[in-house]
């Protein structure tokens, strides 16, 4: 069985009258260690799909299994701990604390659980050895992303998620958080789903899923991933 | 959601596009109806608060004016020196401004009613009078002559309908001033005059403190004048009681009447003087005829007591000489018994002798009995002796016989005695040959036996030889049977001799031994004879001796008859002597008899002349005792006449000195000032016009602060709806009216609702507490405008500017830049980092907390004032109650020492007092005061004070403990020095201080200087306490002692105290028992009012916490969504959430309650200085408990927001959250 499963999942969202279909019988897995890109253009739903893989929302219908769990089935609780535990999150405007340093940040996240790497180690292994007690606002876009990317290492997880990492990015900044990410697929042999608009990045991949109106378009396993220096967008 | 694009674009002209604008604001109010309702509750609290606390001063004045304008109270009130006669009404009315004038009579008079005296004003009652109109509370209005109505303020429930008074007149007025002493209670009533239910006035009887007021009919009163009159004003009327220009107005009529006064007083004084000096000389005229009558009668007196006199001097003449009569009788009597007396011993002593002589004659005649006796025994054994004598002699010759005829006898025994011996000898003879011839026989036979027995033996030798039958033996055998039987033969032939031999040989003895006897018998017979003879012999000597004895004893017999017939002869004698004595005895005693009952008819005679004499001397004193009375009556008379003299001459005369004293008449004007609660009643509302200066200003500052944040969040917020206006085109004032319509509709619709509950709600509660204190009711809500305008608009201003100030900032931006999210702000280090040793103990949340705290500053200080606002509000609350409990427990539980004071009438009832006290409990403390109350006063004002006589300066400072407030050191009258002692409020009310004078007025225009020695801690009433010298060199006289002070560790049981009290009113002389205890009703009512307060004041304590603590926590949140839902994204859980937003509020709140409580207690103390009434003083400290339970109740309202704020938490959804930035 696959690492990340869904199968058949449906999400509906209903405005008034109207029901929308963000994830409209989804189904398409993941192999643990893959570097996964699900890729579509703005609505299609990717997004949503990373929402219910990240334990922040519930599908309708159908089933989500990561790592042989039903999380389809768990309650809040559960999501919580699921979260908690078991996935790292990255955003496009990095969300990270205003008011705590770099190395603050970090460990607000190691505060949940008891296995993690220290702040101040992963925050070297990205590349921000320096820059440990400075605040979000004293740092580039790209900083700011690569500590949200230590903090979601920090804890260890299970599955990495990215949503749009590189989308407030100048290209080479974008570049050297795409490496990052791939290098922490291969080396550490993290499972990593990046969602993108963006298809230029998808030979990087794995595997690539297309999403088109809330389906999925295609899914295309790449035996041979062009490294991230060689893509050009 | 703004839909921009629907909105039509105009310049300037916003006619056509207000549809749209003005839609939109309506979505954003329905879209974010918690901000906008935060923003009406906040708004309606501060200036419902405000509005209404403002309104109440002047409500309960509109209130109070509108209460006397319709019970037509007086405006002025005169009095005058000699009284107010119709004339005077007349003139009064003339005055320009008087409208209604009406005169009344009244007199202070005291009634008793389970054992306490009430000092009550009586009134005349006219049910025709329009001014100072009553309200029967109950019953009706009096219709007979002895019915009355009654207010008793302090114990209506006590004294009901039905209830028969008895009015007593306790100052020295002659005449009693009513036509009857006794009412009954038809009904109870308030009146206008007397609004205070605690201040009834003061009065010149008693205590000098009024506890009631009554009605009775006008006719009851004895005189013609009136007391007093009332004047309203038409003019004044329509005017407010307690306005300056009524105030001026009536100050300008007083000042009419003052001098229309001085005219009345000078005619009042002719008319009134000129009556008294025709009554004088009426009266002396009396007094002279009365003399002259009086005297005639005294000497009519005197003469029949001379009469009497004299009588009684001739009574005791006579007397005297029965007395001496009396005296000799007595003497006689005494003679004569004397005299029987010695008669009588003389009789005792003969009867004695008598019998003595008695007793030798019986004697006698016993001893000559006797000897009779003898003789004749002594006569009988002569002649038993001469018999006896008679039979020895014949006997004797009888015996000589016998023995003659026995010496023949024994001489024949001899002869044939003899004849029988020869016999005998010749028997032997004859024996003795017999004998010979047998032996001769006797050998032979033996010799022939020899033979025999030799041939046998040879025989028997030769038959063992031979055999037994060889013939020859046979032959020899019968040889020899033939030889033995011849010997057989010849020897019973011997035996036979031999048998007569011994025959013979025994008679011979025989005859032998009888010979012998015989000869004895014959010997033994002789013998016998001699010794007869000899016995025989010797009795005839015996009988010789008899005879001559016989003979001797019969010449002494004879001697013994010669005597005793001489005994007899002398007894015969002495017999015929005692006779002669016993009757010469009898004789003498029948006189005995006679004579003592002859002296026993004598005695009675005489005291029969006794008891004649003692009745006489008994008549005699009767007498003397009449005559003394009558000459005491006699002397009573003339003492009585001498003083009614008198007396009507010091009446004349004193009535002189009166006219000469009554001085000038004069009149006095007052206004309703001297109401007792009337300016008091002003300054209570003035009162809370003071707090309304303070207290809700406070409100309606925070509720301005918060709204402010609120809003500028709002305009924070839409940063990009404003870009996006902006980049259409629409102009900066059509954007930011938007966000004034929003603030200022939400703003003007909460003050409005606001003033309007508030202008209703605080005015109420707070009269509704004065209730408890003035009859005033009807309450009346002024809904002021110009209040309404200027709270409301207050806020509403404040709150424009608010969003003036932060939408103008926002507008200043370019739209490009506000489309643009604002960057959060910065997260920096904050000073608390630097402080290395407490930041690196925080634990990392403590960090985070810390530093959020200073990045939010603004929110910090809002949050910090709204908490401190709630902490002091409730700490001022429970401050409040502090205070007035402290009345109680200080005063009563610290300050009063003693167990009770009793009040007394008279001196001479005080050991009485005393006794009964010591009886009770015999450890008893006590020492006496005078205790009267007078005003005080200094240049600040004037106040009604107890003035303290103290008997015992020691003692009296034991019964009450006098120390200083601010150190707690004690206070004695040596430390006073020469000044007094007064109580603490006093001088608060006074303005002054140790050392100061002060000016006590002890009568109408008769004023004291005195100096303040000491002041000390004190709560209810003002007290001045004079040691008993100094009183006398204030006062000029000793002070009349009129209360005992005792202390005797009573327990505070209530059935305890009854019993005691009881006890104690049934001694004589006592008044009134008051028992030291703090369940006192005055200040029971004070605490329930302030337990309302504290209500009021949590109630709204609590609602500024939750609105400001709801809304900071509310901007809070929106503020920071973002991390929040980024914390959740990590996997953080709700509690963690919570913990992380809410450690905040926890931190701030704990910082606002301890700034609260130092604001509290500076709030506190404001609010206790001026809502102090000036009868007592209120403790000046909060408890530490109240502390607490402030702070506690602060923290309780910070967790309920919590609680209610972690719904909101719980609801932000992280993918919303997340993607906003889209």
């Amino acid at each position: 069985m696959a690492f990340v499963t869904l199968d058949n999942v449906y999400k509906r969202y209903h405005m008034g009258e109207i029901t929308i279909n963000a994830a409209d019988g989804m189904t398409f897995d993941i192999q643990k260690g893959e570097f996964a890109i699900i890729v579509g253009p703005s609505g299609s739903g990717k997004t949503t799909v990373l929402n219910m893989l990240g334990g922040m929302d519930t599908c309708d219908e159908g089933v989500i299994s990561v790592d042989g769990e039903r999380i389809d089935r768990f309650n809040r609780r559960q999501l919580t701990n699921y979260r908690r535990y078991d996935v790292g999150f990255i955003f496009q405007f990095y969300n990270l604390m205003p008011n705590l340093t770099a190395k603050e940040n970090v460990e607000l996240a190691a505060q949940t659980t008891k296995d993690f790497i220290p702040a101040a180690e992963i925050l070297q292994k990205v590349g921000l050895g320096e820059r440990l007690q400075n605040f979000p606002a004293q740092l580039s876009g790209g900083e700011q992303q690569r500590v949200s990317i230590a903090r979601a290492l920090s804890k260890k997880p299970k599955l990495l998620l990215c949503d749009e990492p590189t989308g407030a990015l100048d290209y080479n900044t974008g570049k050297m958080i795409l490496k990052l990410l791939q290098d922490t697929c291969r080396i550490d042999g993290m499972t990593v789903i990046l969602v993108t608009h963006n298809s230029a990045i998808a030979p990087m991949a794995d595997r690539i899923i297309r999403i088109k109106n809330s389906k999925v378009a295609e899914i295309i396993t790449n035996d041979h991933p062009t490294p991230v220096e060689d893509i050009e967008w | 959601m703004i839909t921009p694009h629907r909105l039509k674009i105009s310049n300037g002209d916003g006619g056509a596009s207000l549809n749209s604008v003005t839609k939109n604001i309506f979505r954003e109010i329905a879209r974010t109806k918690n901000r906008f309702f935060s923003i009406f509750t906040i708004c309606a609290i501060g200036v419902g608060f405000f509005s209404g606390v403002r309104a109440t001063g002047s409500d309960m004045k509109i209130t109070a004016d509108n209460y006397y304008d319709a019970h037509e109270l007086f405006d002025l009130r005169v009095m005058s020196t000699f009284g107010l006669t119709d004339g005077d009404l007349t003139a009064l009315e003339q005055v320009d401004g008087v409208s209604e004038v009406q005169g009344s009579k009244y007199s202070d008079l005291v009634f008793i009613y389970d054992g306490r005296d009430y000092n009550t004003r009586v009134f005349s009652w006219n049910e025709n009078a329009k001014l100072n109109s009553i309200d029967i509370l109950e019953g009706r209005f009096p219709q007979a002559d002895n019915e009355c109505i009654l207010n008793v303020r302090k114990m209506n429930g006590q004294i009901g309908i039905g209830e028969k008074l008895v009015l007593t007149d306790p100052s020295d007025n002659e005449d009693f001033p009513l036509n009857n002493a006794e009412y009954t209670v038809v009904g109870l009533f308030d009146t206008p005059m007397y609004i205070s239910s605690t201040q009834r006035g003061s009065t010149t009887i008693g205590d000098g403190s009024l506890d009631a007021f009554a009605y009775i009919p006008e006719s009851n009163f004895t005189q013609e004048i009136y007391t007093e009159a009332y004047i309203q004003s038409e003019q004044l009327k329509g005017m407010s009681s307690y306005s300056d220009e009524y105030e001026q107005l009536r100050d300008d009529i007083s000042d009419k009447l003052e001098e229309l006064g001085i005219d009345r007083s000078e005619i009042r004084y002719d008319e009134v003087i000129g009556e008294a000096q025709q009554k004088i000389a009426d009266g002396e005229k009396d007094l002279e005829k009365g003399r002259a009558e009086g005297q005639q009668k005294i000497d009519d007196a005197k003469a029949e007591l001379d009469d009497a006199a004299k009588q009684i001097s001739n009574g005791e003449a006579d007397l005297a000489k029965a007395a001496e009569d009396i005296a000799d009788g007595e003497k006689q009597i005494a003679e004569a018994k004397q005299t029987l007396a010695d008669a009588r011993i003389e009789i005792d002593d003969g009867k004695a002798e008598l019998a003595e002589n008695e007793q030798k004659l019986n004697d006698a005649r016993k001893q000559l009995d006797e000897s009779k006796t003898q003789l004749s025994d002594a006569k009988k054994q002569l002649d038993e002796a001469k018999q006896t004598l008679s039979d020895s002699k014949r006997q004797l010759e009888d015996g000589q016989a016998e023995i003659d005829s026995r010496r023949a006898e024994i001489e024949s025994g001899w002869e044939k005695l003899s004849e029988g011996k020869k016999q005998l000898e010749e028997g032997r003879a004859q024996y003795e040959s017999g004998k010979a011839q047998y032996d001769e026989n006797l050998a032979k036979y033996e010799a022939g036996h020899q033979q025999y027995e030799q041939g046998a033996a040879r025989l028997e030798q030769a038959a063992l030889l031979l055999g037994e039958n060889d013939p020859q033996i046979v032959a020899q055998r019968a040889v020899l049977e033939t030889t033995k039987a011849q010997l057989d033969a010849a020897k019973s032939q011997l035996d036979e001799a031999k048998a007569q031999l011994d025959e013979a040989e025994a008679q011979l003895t025989q005859n032998e031994q009888l010979i012998a006897e015989t000869e004895q018998q014959l010997t033994d017979g002789e013998a016998q004879l001699s010794a007869a003879q000899e016995q025989i012999d010797s009795g005839l000597q015996q009988y010789n001796d008899g005879l001559a004895q016989y003979n001797e004893n019969y010449a002494k017999y004879e001697d013994g008859v010669k005597q005793y017939n001489d005994g007899y002869q002398e007894y015969s004698d002495g017999l015929i002597k005692f006779n002669d004595g016993r009757n010469k005895l009898n004789d003498a005693e029948r006189q005995y008899n006679e004579g003592t009952a002859e002296l026993a008819e004598k005695e009675q005679e005489f005291l029969d002349g006794k008891a004649d004499y003692e009745n006489g001397v008994r008549e005699l004193e009767d007498a003397k005792q009449k005559y003394q009375d009558g000459l005491r009556e006699y002397q009573d008379g003339v003492d009585e006449f001498n003083k009614e003299i008198s007396d009507a001459e010091k009446k004349i005369a004193d009535g002189k000195k009166e006219i000469e004293d009554a001085g000038e008449a004069k009149w006095y004007v007052f206004t309703r000032d001297d109401n007792p609660g009337y300016a008091e009643y002003s300054s209570n509302a003035e009162r809370i016009d003071k707090i309304a200066a303070i207290f809700p200003v406070f409100f309606l500052l925070v509720a301005a602060l918060v709204c402010l944040t609120t809003m500028s969040r709002m305009v924070e917020e839409q940063r990009m709806q404003i870009g996006t206006l902006k980049s259409l085109g629409y102009s900066n004032a059509v954007i930011m009216r938007q966000y004034m319509v929003y603030a200022v509709l939400a703003a003007a619709s909460g003050s409005l609702i606001g003033a309007f509950i508030g202008m209703f709600l605080f005015p109420f509660i707070i009269m509704f507490a004065y209730s408890m204190m003035y009859i005033i009711s009807n309450f009346y809500y002024e809904l002021s405008p110009f209040n309404i305008v200027i709270s409301a608009g207050s806020m509403v201003a404040a709150i424009a500017l608010t969003v003036f100030f932060s939408a103008r900032n926002a507008l200043s931006g370019t739209p490009a830049e506000l489309m643009r999210p604002k960057a959060p702000k910065a997260g920096k280090r904050v000073l608390l980092e630097k402080i290395g040793f407490i930041w690196d103990r925080l634990s990392f949340f403590g960090k985070v907390s810390g530093r959020n705290l200073f990045r939010y500053k603004r929110r910090m200080f809002m949050t910090v004032i709204g908490i401190a606002g709630c902490t002091a509000l409730s700490l001022t609350g429970f401050g409040l109650k502090d205070s007035i409990s402290d009345i109680v427990d200080l005063q009563y539980n610290s300050i009063n020492n003693y167990s009770g004071f009793i009040a007394y009438e008279n001196q001479d009832d005080v050991q009485g007092i005393y006794d009964a006290l010591l009886d009770y409990q015999p450890e008893t403390e006590y020492t006496r005061a005078l205790i009267k109350q007078y005003t005080v006063t200094s240049d600040s004002g004037s106040v009604q004070c107890y003035v303290t006589a103290v008997e015992d300066t020691a003692k009296f400072e034991d019964m009450i403990d006098l120390r200083s407030r601010t150190t707690g050191e004690k206070i004695t009258f040596e430390q006073a020095g020469g000044g007094v002692i007064v109580t603490e409020k006093l001088t608060k009310l006074l303005g002054v201080k140790t050392g100061d004078t002060v000016t006590l007025r002890i009568s109408d225009g008769n004023t004291r200087e005195v100096t303040i020695g000491a002041v000390t801690e004190h709560y209810t009433s003002h007290y001045m306490y004079i040691p008993e010298e100094k009183y006398a060199e204030l006062f000029g006289n000793a002070p009349d002692y009129n209360i005992v002070y005792f202390k005797n560790g009573m327990s505070s049981e209530q059935s305890v105290q009854d019993e005691f009290t009881t006890r104690m009113l049934a001694v004589d002389g006592v008044l009134t028992v008051t028992v030291n205890s703090g369940a006192s009703s005055q200040f029971a009512d004070m605490l329930k009012i302030m337990d309302l307060v504290v209500v009021v004041l949590i109630i709204s304590a609590g609602a500024l916490a939750f609105v400001v603590l709801y809304n900071l926590t509310n901007v809070n949140i929106t503020e920071r969504i973002r991390e929040i839902a980024t914390l959740k994204v990590l996997g953080f859980y709700d509690n963690e959430v919570s913990s992380y937003v809410f450690r905040e509020n926890n931190i701030l709140s704990v910082m606002g309650g301890v700034l609260g409580l130092g604001i509290g207690v500076a709030l506190c103390q404001f609010i206790i200085q001026t809502a102090e009434i000036d009868e007592v003083m209120f403790g000046r400290n909060i408890h530490p408990l109240s502390f607490l339970w402030a702070f506690l109740i602060t923290v309780a309202f910070s967790l309920i927001v919590n609680f209610i704020m972690r719904r909101d938490l719980r609801k932000i959804s992280m993918v919303e959250s997340l993607k906003s930035v889209e």
